[in-house]
């Protein structure tokens, strides 16, 4: 089976001084909850607006199940940005519509069971609903898809612990061992129990690749505590 | 998924347009009841006078404030839709940018020429009073030959040059819808300050086609013959038939235009656009 993600020197410049992303090489295979961890700016938004199609390379490419990002790709990725990225003026009822509209790989039952389950009215429209609300939305929406690889950035910072447990236990329900997880978040502590592997970014440079289990038994450390440790100030 | 794009896209702009439309077609309407409709051909009075011109430039003012929006807000559209924080979801759906952009294309252009109907519709109800209508009924053969219904364009029919204002304005829609679009997609190649970019690029759009149009229309001798005409009073002078040539030039343009944008528009929403 082709590995979900492929990195070849992949590189992003916003100006010619300074690399967002330099030189990244990596292979993910499927079947694993990744954490992509780093400070702020270290480029783990820019790795994955390219992974999305969202963002051009300026050198190097970057691979989803053998395809370079484009139609196909889109159809097996399933991505949460950072931000809301949908139509505030629509009702929740209609942003199902629209989901079960482009994209075939959508449970419109799961979505509305999810929906139930964190008491999220379906007629209310988008605007009308919390910042948490909102992201729980989205979340739910990315999640109900069954897409080979979902794309999570920050899925949990910005709503509150009761709902973070329920949100990585819907990660856990929802994902296949043909898929994988690419989770960034600043908040190891609350996913760290969840993750088989974790990539650093620092600078825009992979530092680290390792899985959970070979960071605790080989270096006797959780990931949170050498996350800290690499990124000290 | 291009009917899909076009219904939603339809969607968002039927949320401002049909009643924008709806307000300029009731405000014809009630100049015509209220104004035109009640001019008495027969008064001298200058303050009539006054007051017709004054809702005529009312009226004026209302037609190029609704053209003026439904493309604003084809734009508006199209900018949030591709390159804001909705583009996230836009540029992630398994859809290919050409058939985003030809969706929105579709989109405005519809909303562009029903925009142009409308004002050909409110046009006539405002201005073809039962007066005018008498008028034109009275001095119909005079009429036809001061704008030069002469000659082979003499059997030309009113469905044929309704036809041929009708393709006019269509494509008219589709270039306006596209250079919008050119100039929101150039100014998202701005590293800051894309809006601003986009009005900028608008301009310079606006600027170099009109400078071209005039330089061809020059190039063919069309440009300074109505000038000429117009102070020598040539005999010879039809204004049809120098009406359908300026036509045929500018829908010439007009397609070249259209179609270098597009493809423009398509490279960049391909190739170039970074997500921020």
């Amino acid at each position: 089976m082709n590995p979900i993600l492929e990195c070849y020197g992949l590189t992003k410049s916003y100006n010619k001084m300074y690399n967002a992303l330099n030189n990244l090489n990596l292979t993910l295979k499927r079947g694993q909850i990744i954490g992509l961890l780093g400070p702020n700016g270290s480029g783990k938004t820019t790795f994955i607006k390219l992974i999305n199609d969202v963002l051009v390379p300026t050198k190097g490419e970057v691979r989803i199940n053998g395809m370079t990002p484009g139609v196909e790709t889109k159809k097996i990725i399933s991505y949460l940005p950072e931000r809301t990225y949908l139509d505030e003026t629509m009702k929740v009822k209609e942003i199902i519509t629209y989901f079960s509209d482009f994209y075939d790989n959508f449970s419109a039952d799961r979505a509305y069971q999810m929906l139930e389950d964190l008491q999220i009215d379906t007629n209310a429209r988008l605007k009308t609903l919390s910042k948490g609300t909102k992201e729980k939305v989205q979340l739910i929406l990315v999640m109900s898809r069954d897409a080979d690889l979902y794309v999570l950035d920050e899925p949990i910072g910005g709503v509150d612990p009761a709902a973070r447990d329920y949100i990585l236990s819907t990660i856990l329900n929802n994902y296949n061992e043909n898929a994988a997880i690419l989770i960034s978040t600043h908040l190891i502590h609350d996913i760290e129990n969840i993750l088989d592997r974790v990539l650093f970014i620092k600078q825009g440079q992979l530092v680290l690749n390792a899985t959970v289990d070979e960071i605790r038994t080989e270096q006797g450390k959780s990931v949170d505590a050498l996350f800290r440790e690499v990124f000290r100030c | 998924m291009l009917t899909k794009l076009i219904r939603y896209d339809m969607k968002s702009l039927n949320r401002f347009l049909p009643v924008l439309h709806i307000f300029v077609l009731l405000s014809a309407i009630l100049i015509r009841l209220f104004v035109t409709g009640r001019i008495n051909p027969q008064s001298t009075s200058k303050q009539i006078d006054f007051i017709l011109v004054l809702f005529f430039i009312l009226y004026f003012t209302i037609v190029t404030a609704l053209s003026t929006g439904t493309y604003l807000l084809a734009g508006i559209r199209f900018y949030r839709n591709m390159f804001t924080d909705e583009g996230y979801l836009t540029k992630t759906l398994p859809v290919a940018n050409s058939t985003h952009l030809l969706s929105k294309t579709i989109a405005g252009s519809i909303w562009g020429t029903i925009n142009i109907l409308c004002i050909y519709l409110c046009t006539y109800i405002v201005v073809y009073t039962p007066y005018i209508k008498s008028v034109v009924a009275d001095n119909k053969e005079e009429i036809l030959m001061e704008f030069g219904f002469t000659g082979k364009y003499a059997d030309l029919s009113f469905s044929t040059v309704l036809a041929v204002l009708l393709f006019f304005s269509c494509l008219g829609s589709i270039s306006s819808i596209i250079m919008i679009y050119a100039s929101v997609a150039l100014g998202q190649l701005f590293s800051s300050h894309r809006v601003l970019g986009a009005v900028v690029s608008y301009f310079a759009i606006s600027t170099i086609t009109s400078v071209l149009t005039l330089a061809i229309m020059a190039l063919f001798g069309h440009e300074t013959r109505l000038i000429v005409t117009a102070g020598s009073m040539e005999s010879n002078f039809n204004f049809i038939s120098y009406m359908i040539e300026v036509m045929k030039i500018s829908t010439i343009l007009m397609a070249v235009t259209s179609v270098a944008l597009y493809s423009m528009i398509y490279y960049i929403m391909d190739k170039k656009i970074n997500l921020i």
